[in-house]
């Protein structure tokens, strides 16, 4: 891969996952400031400890943000902002280069 | 005290699944008569749709037809993105889409069986998740299940059909618990034996002896109850499964 490319694809992740960060403090009402949140933060359980009830509201903010459907067999990509990302360009890869 | 409130809001928009024919397509008819954006869906009727399509816009209504197979995940998933997409609102969801492919039990292939729950369980299923994303972040909405009396006594050469429409008034009563929180209530319609192409074949002078009225119903007459439930003047009807029969079930 080129290093123009890494780059890109490098920015592009982190702007997902700072998006990602911003809609879970929004939509779960959290009072905490969305920086705050480690991209490799537990997001149930230890860590943020969000509970299943919030998983729906999740899943239809990303629904409503990012086009992309999840359910609960996408478990393994709540453990944390940056596997969310993972999972969500798994099914949109052109939100990478999307301004 | 006289309630003052209209059968729904100016720029509601329902999505009505096998809207094409029989008591889909009164749904259709009766939902845009009182002002309402209708989305409906058919699957193999293209020229019903179409037909239906001029009626209503030749009567000034708002209405788009769309090919779905309420079965495929994928199909439903884009469809109601479509919707979504189209506007900011989707204040009813109505499940019309069924069939039915009578047959014996014991000499039944599981594919036939199958095929049933594939289309009347599965496709309402898979509508009502996607319809709940959109109704849920709006905070209000109504989802409505078309069921059947029959599921609630039986019929002989019809276990796959009847298990199908069971499980959609358990269904509702299950999803009216989760939506509640949300604004969102969700009903089923369980007609008894109604005039449509599913029952012309029927002996229709044993189904008039059977039925306290004396007649089968029309498909207008179970989209007038459709309507009601659907209707935010019923606001407080949720997890309810609402029998228009005729009297069947209390015979």
């Amino acid at each position: 891969m080129d290093y123009e490319k890494a780059l890109e694809t490098a920015a592009g992740r982190l702007r997902i996952c700072s998006q990602l960060r911003r809609m879970i403090v929004d939509r779960l009402d959290l009072p905490i400031d969305a920086d705050w949140i480690s991209n490799d933060q537990p997001i149930f359980g230890r860590g943020l400890e969000l509970d299943s009830v919030d998983t729906m509201e999740l899943i239809l903010g990303i629904e409503s943000e990012f086009e992309v459907s999840l359910t609960e067999e996408d478990q393994v990509a709540f453990g944390s902002v940056g596997r969310l990302a993972e999972r969500i360009l798994d099914d949109r890869p052109a939100l990478l280069t999307l301004p | 005290m006289k309630i003052d409130v209209k059968m729904f809001e100016p720029d509601s928009v329902a999505v009505v699944t096998g809207g094409s024919r029989g008591i889909g397509r009164a749904i259709v008819q009766a939902l845009a008569a009182e002002g309402v954006k209708v989305f409906f869906t058919y699957l193999s009727n293209a020229d019903k749709a179409k037909a239906l399509l001029d009626e209503l816009g030749n009567a000034g209504h708002c209405a788009e037809a769309h090919q779905l197979d309420v079965s495929d995940e994928d199909q439903v998933r884009e469809y109601f993105r479509m919707i979504r997409k189209s506007g900011k609102r989707l204040d009813v969801l109505v499940n019309s889409a069924g069939i039915a492919l009578d047959g014996l039990v014991a000499t039944m292939s599981a594919g036939r069986f199958r095929k049933v729950i594939d289309v009347n369980v599965i496709g309402a299923f898979l509508c009502s998740r996607e319809a709940l994303r959109f109704m849920v972040e709006c905070r209000a909405g109504s989802v409505v299940f078309i069921s059947s009396a029959l599921s609630h006594r039986g019929g002989r050469g019809q276990g796959n059909y009847c298990a199908s429409k069971g499980a959609l008034w358990s269904l509702t009563h299950a999803l009216a618990l989760e939506a509640a929180p949300y604004g969102v209530r969700v009903n089923s319609i369980s007609p008894g034996f109604v005039d449509t192409d599913m029952t012309r074949r029927l002996p229709r002078e044993a189904i008039n002896a059977a039925v306290p009225l004396g007649r089968l119903a029309t498909p207008e007459e179970i989209a007038q109850a459709v309507l009601l439930a659907a209707s935010p003047r019923l606001s407080y009807l949720t997890g309810s499964d609402i029998v228009v029969d005729g009297g069947l079930l209390a015979s």
